[in-house]
């Protein structure tokens, strides 16, 4: 087995190719997707300390995790859906309605 | 030996928990049936909760710090029992106004006062990740309630992304620390691996600082207060800030105690300090110099939620002491009664016209002259919020700077109460707007039965602070200062 430290980096480029999706993209999809992955970098994280530590609580947390992410994906793809009703876009800059 | 698992301790402890969030699925259900029974059965939901919390134990202790009940999380949850009442209030004629009576509202709102229960009561990472999501995913589809409406669903779409975004860090910021230490209980952790660990405390704290809407993690707010319904912004002012500041108080405190807790030591005091410092400075200016350009009253308030969040960061600063728990959560309760009030009179002249509020502050020229009582209660909490006695704002904000000069943090103090001179002006100037200027156009006043109920207890509980700031001190029952005194001597 790859030792802890490979998985740490894999989560860790997972978790910033996941943060960037979110701060630089505009289609708010992408952005819902980049959401997923920091969750799930953070998942392989806890997963692969579970491992190496021969402890099971990182196991445990993974599964909570993925439960509340579909939550979560199951409200965001609601907002998404209500957001391309009101303006055929989900381009997040064409929502600038609030403001000073 | 380890602690039992389960005992009729453990599920007497249990029992807020599982009232609001058993209440939450009968009252969607009740109110999918009748849609009447919605806030019937919200309201039963919140008064079975106040039992519990009386009848519950006050220290339990249970699986890995998933379950930590002891007088410091009774206080919170009765704040935030209180918090949801106020929502309770101003929900029902909003929602009427509007044509708005659904199944769903009131059950998501207790929804996420249960994951808020959860928030304050638990020491565990898990527990904390679930509970901040269990907070949150409601919220997200309150903000965007009024889904007709282009400003309410563009605040949900911002609070959704920058709030999973932050639960997300949070996360894995939880990650790293379980790898530093081998333990998901915030209260058990040994020293480990130290960079692992720096790496993981500084992702969770980032979490919680973009939760509680501390500058630099909080662009969002003000468009989120903006856009969601009225109630909802005055649940996320209030309930949303009680729940993440609880919270704070507890990591941190558990944090700095390192020296008695050596168990505790995974947050590097040098480093934390002088950032927890930059944070409260900048939010409470960056808060109240973006308030005093707002002529739109709900981003104003939204931006002195920010503020006050500034001088509660005052009370998290260790200095030459320990965290000011009493003084945070004294200043928690004078915030709730002072903002709730504040939004219910907001709430009041916030009909829609032609689909969209608005809040823009000529409307509300001459308001006290119309509404005698409703303007003479928004100068008292305008002035609360200000922080002049005799009211609520001034003693919270008293003990707090008092608190933080006995810890040596004389610089930080001065700058707070530059600011609170400052924040006078854009308070003030709505009262000028109630009582001296004139409009052809004036604001429609709502004139229902809850916004008055909201804006009555409001009142007493500011007015009652500040005249008694020692309040309850009567025989037979416990001061409320004396009542905070104890509720934090549970935290480390």
């Amino acid at each position: 087995m790859p030792p802890e430290s490979h998985y740490l980096m894999v989560s860790l480029v997972l978790f910033l190719v996941g943060c960037v999706g979110v701060l630089a993209r505009r289609n708010l999809l992408v952005v819902l997707m980049g959401i997923e992955l920091m969750l799930n970098a953070a998942n392989l994280a806890f997963a692969a300390f579970s491992r190496s530590r021969l402890l099971v609580d990182g196991e445990i947390v993974v599964f909570f995790v993925i439960a509340v992410a579909a939550a979560e994906a199951a409200v965001g793809l609601a907002i998404v859906v209500a957001l391309y009703r009101r303006k055929e876009t989900v381009n997040l800059d064409r929502f600038n309605v609030l403001h000073q | 030996m380890s602690p039992p698992l389960f005992g009729p301790d453990i599920l007497r402890a249990l029992l807020p928990f599982i009232v609001v969030a058993v209440g939450a699925t009968l009252t969607t259900l009740l109110g999918a049936w009748r849609t009447r029974l919605g806030l019937a059965a919200a309201v039963a939901v919140l008064a079975v909760a106040v039992l519990a919390l009386r009848g519950a134990p006050e220290s339990v202790r249970a699986w890995e710090g998933a379950l930590v009940l002891d007088r410091f999380s009774l206080v919170f949850m009765a704040l935030l029992l209180g918090a949801a009442f106020f929502t309770l209030f101003l929900s029902e004629p909003v929602l009427r106004r509007e044509g708005r009576v659904r199944a769903e509202y009131y059950g998501l709102l207790l929804f996420s006062l249960s994951g808020m229960f959860l928030l304050v009561s638990t020491t565990n990472l898990l527990m904390i990740f679930l509970a901040l999501e269990l907070l949150s995913i409601p919220l997200y589809v309150l903000c965007g309630y009024a889904r007709e409406d282009d400003r309410s669903i563009e605040a949900a779409m911002k609070y959704f992304v920058l709030g999973s975004f932050s639960s997300a860090i949070f996360l894995f910021g939880a990650a790293l620390l379980f790898g530093a230490t081998g333990t998901i209980d915030l209260a058990a952790m040994h020293g480990g691996d130290r960079l692992l660990g720096a790496a993981g405390v500084l992702l969770l704290l980032v979490g919680f600082f973009f939760k509680a809407a501390a500058v630099p993690f909080h662009m969002w707010a003000p468009d989120v207060y903006d856009g969601a319904p009225t109630p909802i912004a005055s649940f996320m002012a209030t309930a949303v800030k009680i729940a993440t500041f609880g919270l704070l108080l507890r990591v941190l405190s558990f944090a700095f105690a390192a020296e008695a807790h050596p168990a505790a030591a995974f947050l590097d005091r040098e480093a934390a300090e002088p950032a927890l410092r930059w944070i409260a400075i900048l939010t409470m200016s960056v808060g109240n110099l973006s308030a005093l350009t707002q002529n739109n009253v709900k981003r104003m308030l939204a931006y002195s939620s920010i503020a006050h969040a500034g001088y509660l960061f005052l009370g998290l600063i260790p200095g030459s002491g320990a965290v000011d728990g009493a003084g945070v959560t004294y200043y928690l309760v004078a915030y709730l009664f002072m903002t709730s009030g504040a939004f219910a009179v907001i709430a009041a002249l916030s009909a829609r016209e032609g689909g969209r509020e608005v809040l823009t502050v000529d409307r509300f020229a001459g308001v006290g002259y119309r509404r005698p009582f409703l303007g003479l209660a928004m100068t008292i909490f305008l002035v609360s919020l200000a922080g002049i006695p005799p009211t609520a704002g001034f003693f919270g904000k008293y003990l707090l700077f008092r608190g933080a000069i006995d810890r040596g943090l004389t610089g930080l103090v001065v700058i707070a109460v530059l600011n609170s001179a400052l924040s006078l002006y854009y308070y003030l100037r709505v009262v000028v707007f109630f009582y001296m200027k004139e409009t052809d156009r004036p604001a429609a006043i709502d004139d229902a039965l809850g916004f008055r109920l909201a804006m009555i207890a409001a009142l007493a509980g500011v007015l009652w602070i500040g005249f008694m700031p020692d309040l309850f001190g009567l025989p037979g029952i416990p001061s409320l200062l004396g009542w905070v005194q104890a509720s934090v001597s549970s935290l480390p």
